[in-house]
């Protein structure tokens, strides 16, 4: 007894004939495409965090050493905010040690998900008598 | 065309196996992204210490074991060269590099930053 199945286009098959699953790859394809666009999209989402990261970092050390230099608090937290387009820099005074943090919101790099965020912080913590 | 008659299944095996090859790449990438954000943070905070012994007038390594100790890292070696401070710190590597490299029997080595300071000349 043979089974026929029907397949793309309505015509009636035989299974092994060489047309049976031509749509399989299709379908396939359809979930899989997403799938990989995704993972792609979190990749670069993680690359845009990592370089981040280095920059609000590299914004935080230029303003600790501004610091030490005399220049006032005010304008070296400036200065970080200006090097790193949307970074928030400030002083965190703790009990023991008074830190300049610099941060900065990544949003997923998907048109939809932009209310998407990861926040990205360094900090470096100053002697008290720098300010 | 006898040979894709049955080809149900390969663009799922093609994804898979593509996916996986992201996953490794962006593994690796995490790995040694988390490294340079820990050298940076280290040598920013040698930079802070030797800055901060450099000013200091009474025990130079004294404010530099304090300023180091405030961002976490260890003072390893301090000198007074002159007017200048040679400052090594030191910290422990990335937490996934530690991992990754235990898994493939090999430890981690420390970081080492060093930074001098002095009055300008």
């Amino acid at each position: 007894m043979r089974t026929y199945v029907r397949a793309v286009g309505g015509r009636v098959l035989p299974p092994r004939s060489p047309r049976y699953d031509e749509g399989m790859v299709i379908v396939e394809a359809a979930l899989a495409i997403p799938a990989l666009v995704a993972v792609a999209a979190a990749m670069i989402w993680a690359l845009l965090v990592a370089t981040t990261n280095l920059a609000v970092g590299d914004a935080a050390r230029a303003a600790a050493r501004e610091l030490a230099r005399g220049v006032p608090a005010a304008e070296a937290l400036a200065r970080a905010e200006a090097s790193v387009p949307g970074a928030h820099a400030s002083l965190e005074d703790a009990a023991d040690a008074v830190a300049v943090v610099v941060s900065k919101q990544v949003s997923a790099p998907v048109p939809i998900l932009t209310g998407m965020t990861v926040t990205v912080s360094q900090r470096i913590a100053v002697p008290r008598e720098w300010l | 065309m006898k040979g894709l008659a049955r080809d149900e299944g390969v663009a799922t095996v093609a994804a898979l196996g593509l996916v996986s090859v992201l996953l490794v790449a962006a593994f690796v990438a995490v790995v040694v992204g988390q490294q340079a954000s820990a050298r940076g943070q280290l040598s920013s905070a040698a930079d802070i210490a030797a800055l901060a012994a450099a000013q200091s007038l009474d025990d130079p390594c004294q404010a530099a074991a304090e300023s180091a100790a405030a961002n976490a890292v260890t003072l390893a070696e301090c000198r007074v060269e002159g007017l200048d401070v040679v400052l090594t710190v030191t910290r422990p590597a990335a937490p996934l590099t530690v991992r990754l490299l235990g898994w493939l029997g090999h430890t981690a080595r420390d970081l080492v930053a060093v930074a001098r300071a002095g009055p300008p000349d």
